[in-house]
């Protein structure tokens, strides 16, 4: 079965999906937990409803005497009963969540002429710090890289009255950015702090 | 398509640390306000993304015009000697004398 490909734009349809299994979040889990309690509960119904048809006796309450005790509370709810529907509210609103939300998880895709190829966020920020303080000539620590969606942010700590390259390191991070070729597209930005640091 | 990360520079970076920055202030004051390097407080701190130098040591006789002038001239001298010497953008030097001493005897090293 052919499914629409709802991976990233920007690449083939088959990379696409490869990549969209790593990019997002499984929701396999919170279903098939859901579908568990709702088929325990089916069954357990079930089997009163077949013990009531053959007269025998029922396992905990008939459906009828439990239908009457569900009237019963709800026409008088105590607070213990408030709190499990409010429970129960939550949880449906978690799972709907789960449901709808992208579930992005933090990497991104790469364009490839064949290949699906994802890259953690983690891994291409300290790519760019590397690069950023390499080319500023400052040690590893004195850059910090932030990733959203779609942008780069790297801030740079300068050496007390030693004008960081600004320019080169900004052409350095967009020419990663751009070898990098992740899809959606990023942007950086670099700037410096405006305190440096003596040593 | 080449999916190599980064240009390749040459690799390391220099490190000056505060401790030889001082050194090189504490060896400039000394050699402005006479006296021993010893006695020769300094500190550095950043402004704004320059540094900014601090120092105080006692004053060593003699003086060749005004104490003030004096001071004030020897704090331009510093300023553009620790910049030449470390490539580092001042801000500002400010001194602080906290006596008047013998003159010294001991040769210079520097």
């Amino acid at each position: 079965m052919s499914a629409p490909a709802t991976g990233p734009r920007g690449l083939d349809p088959v990379a696409r999906r490869a990549a969209r299994r790593s990019l997002h979040r499984s929701r396999s889990a919170p279903a098939v937990v859901t579908l568990v309690v709702a088929a325990v509960l089916a069954v357990y119904l079930g089997t009163e409803a077949v013990l009531r048809l053959l007269d025998r006796p029922a396992l905990l309450a008939t459906p009828g005497a439990l239908a009457d005790a569900a009237v019963r509370v709800l026409q008088d709810p105590s607070p213990a009963v408030t709190a499990v529907g409010v429970a129960l509210v939550v949880l449906g609103v978690v799972l709907l969540g789960l449901a709808l939300a992208p579930g992005h998880r933090s990497r991104r895709a790469m364009a490839h002429e064949r290949l699906a190829v994802v890259v953690d966020d983690a891994v291409l920020a300290s790519a760019l710090t590397r690069t950023a303080t390499t080319v500023a000539g400052l040690q590893r620590g004195r850059a910090q890289t932030w990733l959203t969606r779609r942008l780069a942010d790297v801030r740079l700590q300068p050496t007390s009255g030693v004008e960081p390259p600004l320019e080169q390191v900004r052409a350095a991070v967009a020419e990663q950015v751009r070898i990098t070729a992740a899809v959606p597209p990023l942007r950086a930005e670099v700037r410096a702090a405006a305190r440096g640091s003596v040593s | 398509m080449s999916t190599d990360l980064a240009p390749a520079p040459p690799r390391g970076v220099v490190t000056v640390r505060t401790r030889a920055l001082e050194h090189v202030l504490r060896a400039l004051v000394r050699d402005a306000l006479g006296g021993r390097a010893t006695d020769v407080d300094v500190r550095l701190r950043d402004d704004g993304g320059r540094l900014a130098l601090w120092a105080q040591a006692p004053l060593v006789p003699p003086l060749s015009s005004t104490l003030l002038a004096d001071l004030h001239r020897d704090r331009a001298t510093i300023a553009r000697r620790f910049a030449e010497l470390t490539g580092r953008e001042v801000s500002g030097v400010d001194l602080r004398v906290t006596g008047l001493r013998e003159p010294v005897t001991a040769p210079r090293v520097t």
